[in-house]
């Protein structure tokens, strides 16, 4: 069987050939996944923007609950979930698709087949949503939550998704070459991991309502696994990818990040369950999610250690791309976030943090910090190779850089400190619970603060790609180091 | 490891695996339990001519969990109590006992929530809190919690000029207070809010269950 | 929990076992069929002659 794929490899090093026609190959691969690539990621850019009105809104009223609170279309439920739909499923996806795809292509060593279809199920899929995202603002939400998206859209989504899913299947087993790297394991198990859980999600809490609280075990099982098996391989995916191809420099060890991949596959999908520490569920249930959640220490370290050995030495390279400074940035994050996620699994903490903010720093700090950075670099790489373009305005790039970085930090600085006070204070029965509810405002004002940081940054982003798509002919650079012809020329001669 | 059938099987069974034994065994275990007595006899069995628990909630209050459902609530507010001694659920009084997985089986849609940023409203109903409190309070917070982040939910209410005399279920404001309407108009709830009081009022964990006795 | 309650996850259990089994018999036989063969050299897969190893490949843009 593994015979089979070997088309276009030669003994020493199957790759490195003079050969014009393989030259080319790498342009024919970016040009055959151009049209599919730029559609997710203009609608990824659109969902991003639309996630952002929401939070600001949600963020806002969190402090101030009257603000837009004549009308159930905006109520603080509503606008939470649409941003986290928006956000998960909007921008989180279809950036997925169009990067982690494209590495997926570009690994495969193959220009892709059926990219008609590619585009077919990526238009169902933002029609599916934005169906989804105004049944829940119209009240069609079904508030559980990662799954707030009415039952009448869902169908449509879980298809679209797993066309998409079939797509990467597909690209994966017409590849060229006998080698297989690791992002496209990480691509490959995500894009089968997450419409299982999806339907699975939906059969058993919509369709089918399971009895009692199994379906709060699945509920917590499917949206932990939206982040450990989706959002984080995917973003895994796109590091190992970029780090060492920025760099020129191979990663440091392949064992250890073949080892990463299967103890995340192993550990993290038990750990959705320390969402119910406390709960009324059986404690063999929770004590299995405890332990898998310490247990994610492991691939944590090794994927930290395999990141940061890999960049030890360049770091000034790492400041000078802007692909890197975001990467490199959503890198230490996943550690960061990761090891407050196994610690907030002890019962201990989590006797403090559950049904505070602090939760909600962290899925921030997972979400945001972590994974959206990994894909913004993602995409700051991306463009210029499929575009043939240059980025128009560096500025552009280090506002979003500096508006990001900075705006997520004050949120998660806030959120972790309050939810941490508010914990605590919940816990002695002798504090008021209206005191508490005061003395959250000030750092929940802090956050509204952070979200206008953020949405500079992203006004940033879009301005600058928008302008990279529809006028950079006029900006295109002629001299100077530009990124992509530079290199070619100088292979040329 | 390069080839697909292989990788696929690990993938596949890496997850399969927390599927199996998250998700079918819970199942398994839970998927079977029923309605008791609050005691049962040594052999297990329900004592006879005793009221059944968790006891089926009024066709009204399903349809305030409905708007319940509908508006969010459940961002804010959770539905389990933790047992005593892990936070301070039962000091707080928020139930006079920890809920248990029996606690929810008739329930369609579980609604447990993780956030408090509003306290727990798994025993709202059993605590010293009456009809008109409850429609104040949704009506708009800072009448009967001032200084609450709760939103006003004051959309479910109809201001109406009053027609000869005051309706009964008109709100009931407290003196001088300055959300009350103009004179000569009252604030009546509309069948949403009532159906969602009465949800409130139907939420209690004062019954006892055999895993799950209330200490005396 | 007592001990009885442990007797209902018994298949659990054992389903357990035999997927630690299978995982380990898998990985025995990818070794024999010589997957993890020249393991290491799978790392400079990603590079290519447009964008070679030992070559910064992404900077900000000149103006």
């Amino acid at each position: 069987m593994s015979e089979a794929p070997q088309i276009n490899s030669q003994s020493a090093s199957p790759y490195s050939s003079n050969d014009a026609e393989v030259r080319a190959e790498l342009s024919e691969i970016d040009a055959s996944i151009r049209t599919s690539a730029l559609f997710f990621t203009v609608s990824a850019i659109f969902w991003l923007l639309a996630g952002t009105v929401f939070a600001l809104i949600t963020a806002y009223k969190a402090h101030e609950p009257s603000f837009m609170g004549d009308s159930a279309l905006s109520t603080f439920g509503r606008m939470r979930s649409a941003h986290l739909n928006a956000m998960a499923l909007g921008w989180g996806n279809n950036i997925i698709f169009a990067v982690g795809l494209w590495i997926m292509a570009r690994l495969c060593r193959s220009p892709i087949r059926h990219g008609g279809l590619l585009l077919i199920a990526g238009i169902f899929w933002n029609i599916g949503l934005t169906v989804g995202i105004v049944g829940i603002i119209m009240g069609d939400i079904t508030s559980v939550e990662w799954l707030e998206i009415p039952h009448y859209a869902t169908p449509l989504l879980a298809l679209s998704y797993a066309l998409i899913g079939v797509w990467g299947v597909m690209a994966f087993k017409f590849r060229k070459g006998e080698h297989v790297y690791v992002s496209q394991w990480y691509i490959l198990a995500g894009l089968f991991w997450f419409p299982w859980l999806y339907i699975v999600a939906q059969i058993m809490i919509i369709w089918f309502p399971a009895r009692g609280v199994v379906q709060s075990v699945t509920n917590w099982w499917f949206a932990h696994n939206v982040l450990g098996l989706w959002l984080t391989p995917m973003a895994l995916a796109t590091a190992y990818y970029l780090i060492p191809k920025v760099l020129g420099r191979p990663i440091y060890s392949y064992y250890l990040s073949v080892l990463g991949f299967w103890a995340l596959a192993i550990f993290y999908n038990w750990a959705g369950v320390h969402h119910l520490i406390g709960g009324p569920i059986p404690v063999w249930l929770i004590s299995a999610g405890i332990v898998a959640s310490i247990m994610m220490v492991i691939p944590v370290i090794v994927v930290g250690l395999n990141h940061h050995m890999s960049v030890v030495g360049l770091h000034k390279e790492v400041w000078r791309s802007p692909t890197l400074r975001f990467v490199v940035f959503g890198a230490i994050s996943y550690t960061l976030v990761s090891l407050i996620g196994s610690s907030m699994a002890v019962r201990s903490v989590n006797e403090i943090t559950h049904f505070t903010h602090f939760t909600v720093g962290h899925a921030h700090h997972g979400v945001y910090a972590f994974f959206s950075m990994i894909m913004f670099g993602g995409v700051y790489y991306m463009m210029p190779r499929l575009l043939k373009r240059e980025w128009p305005s560096a500025g552009l790039i280090k506002l979003h850089f500096w508006g990001s970085a900075i705006g997520i930090s004050v949120m998660l600085f806030a959120l972790h400190v309050i939810g941490w006070i508010q914990g605590v204070q919940m816990n002695d029965a002798t504090i008021p619970f209206l005191e508490i509810v005061q003395n959250t405002i000030p750092w929940l004002k802090a956050r509204t603060i952070s979200g206008v940081f953020l949405t500079v940054a992203h006004i940033a982003f879009a301005v600058n790609f928008f302008w990279m798509l529809f006028a950079a002919g006029a900006v295109r650079a002629k001299q100077g180091p530009t990124l992509l012809d530079s290199a070619k020329e100088e292979g040329v001669a | 490891m390069k080839n697909l059938p292989l990788l696929f099987c690990g993938i596949f069974f890496a997850l399969a695996f927390s599927f199996t034994g998250l998700i079918l065994s819970s199942n398994i275990q839970l998927g079977s339990l029923t309605q008791t007595t609050e005691m049962q006899d040594e052999n297990g069995n329900n004592m006879e001519g005793e009221t059944l628990y968790p006891l089926t909630a009024p066709g009204l209050a399903q349809q305030g969990k409905q708007v319940y459902i509908e508006m969010g609530c459940i961002y804010c507010h959770t539905q389990q109590v933790r047992r005593a001694g892990f936070g301070a659920d039962v000091e707080r009084n928020w139930g006079p006992r920890a809920s248990v997985a029996r606690d929810y089986i008739l329930q369609d849609r579980v609604l447990l929530g993780t956030m408090r940023t509003g306290p727990d409203l798994m025993h709202v109903g059993g605590r010293p809190l009456n009809k008109d409190w409850h429609h104040l309070h949704l009506y708009n917070p800072q009448i009967t919690s001032p200084g609450s982040t709760m939103a006003p939910f004051a959309f479910l209410y109809e201001t109406r000029e009053i027609d000869g005399a005051p309706s009964a279920n008109a709100l009931k404001f407290p003196p001088n207070s300055e959300y009350s309407p103009e004179a000569g108009y009252e604030v009546v709830p509309t069948r949403r809010a009532d159906a969602l009081v009465e949800y409130m009022l139907s939420l209690k964990l004062d019954y006892s269950l055999p895993e799950a006795p209330i200490a005396e | 929990m007592d001990a009885e309650s442990y007797t209902d996850l018994l298949p659990l259990i054992l389903l357990g076992v035999v997927f630690f089994v299978s995982a380990i018999a898998m990985l025995y036989w990818s070794s024999k069929r010589g997957q993890f063969r020249n393991f290491d050299s799978q790392a400079s897969t990603i590079f290519t002659d447009e964008e070679p190893e030992g070559e910064i490949s992404d900077s900000f843009p000149s103006k």
